[in-house]
């Protein structure tokens, strides 16, 4: 993609907008193999926004739906970083994803989504629409570790540290295509 | 079609059929619903922006019968 067309190139800052660190505590993990139709950007986008918004929907195989996490607001996020030679860098994004507790649960999802190539959907805090989409159609997330345990002592951490991430050529994209929520959620 | 464990809000009944999900939450193009509250408003604007989970109910024409003199 050229972005010669795009006609509002533009690094601003918006007053007034909510602009909280964090990631809200409601995230997915969506498997490529569970995908009927994965939509990517527009390759015709003409606009800043257009060139990392996905506005079609995501059609998930019959009976599946997204995997869901629910992260501790106080020990999770999301960061990103360039990586690559000089002018042919790509964007390595990563988001940390820590859950309180050790269950069979957790246990279970953690030994299961190892193995899986997928997207990750993740919001901000006040978000109500759409997600922060981190892998694509070029180019997967996974699951880059998983660590926790059950504490040492009585000041220890509980719990199960999910390190997901993607490598794509934005930062983020922004998926604002329509999602079913899993049952349970 | 798996059937729904939960009651569709009354206020799309007769317009709208909730498809292709069990969930009642959907995060839609115009944020999160609880299709269980949903108004007909919310349902017409996410059905105009395009949605594999609603479906217009069409009513059935009931053809009037020639009067007869």
């Amino acid at each position: 993609m050229n972005y010669d067309n795009v006609t509002n190139l533009m690094a601003k800052f918006v007053d007034g907008e909510d602009n909280v660190s964090g990631i809200a505590e409601l995230a997915y993990f969506i498997p490529y193999s569970w995908i009927e139709d994965m939509k990517d950007i527009d390759p015709e986008a003409t606009t800043a926004e257009g060139v990392v918004t996905i506005t079609g929907n995501h059609v998930l195989k019959a009976g599946k739906a997204p995997i869901e996490i629910q992260p501790l607001f106080e020990k999770s996020g999301s960061t990103f970083a360039m990586e690559g030679e000089v002018l042919s860098g790509i964007f390595n994004t990563g988001a940390e994803f820590f859950l309180p507790n050790i269950n069979a649960g957790n246990l279970g999802t953690a030994r299961a989504i190892k193995n899986y190539r997928g997207i990750f959907l993740i919001r901000r805090i006040g978000q109500n629409a759409g997600f922060y989409q981190i892998g694509s159609k070029d180019i997967a997330g996974y699951i880059r570790n998983a660590e926790g345990g059950l504490g040492v002592g009585p000041t220890g951490e509980v719990g199960v540290k999910f390190t997901a991430g993607a490598y794509g050529i934005a930062p983020y994209f922004l998926y604002m295509g329509e999602l079913p929520a899993p049952a349970g959620g | 079609m798996a059937k729904l464990d939960w009651v569709v809000s009354p206020a799309i009944a007769g317009h709208y059929k909730v498809v292709n999900t069990t969930s009642p939450i959907l995060h839609s193009k115009i944020g999160d619903v609880d299709l269980r509250k949903i108004s007909l408003d919310q349902a017409n604007e996410i059905y105009s922006k395009g949605t594999m989970y609603l479906e217009k109910v069409r009513l059935k024409r009931i053809k009037e019968k020639p009067a007869i003199d």
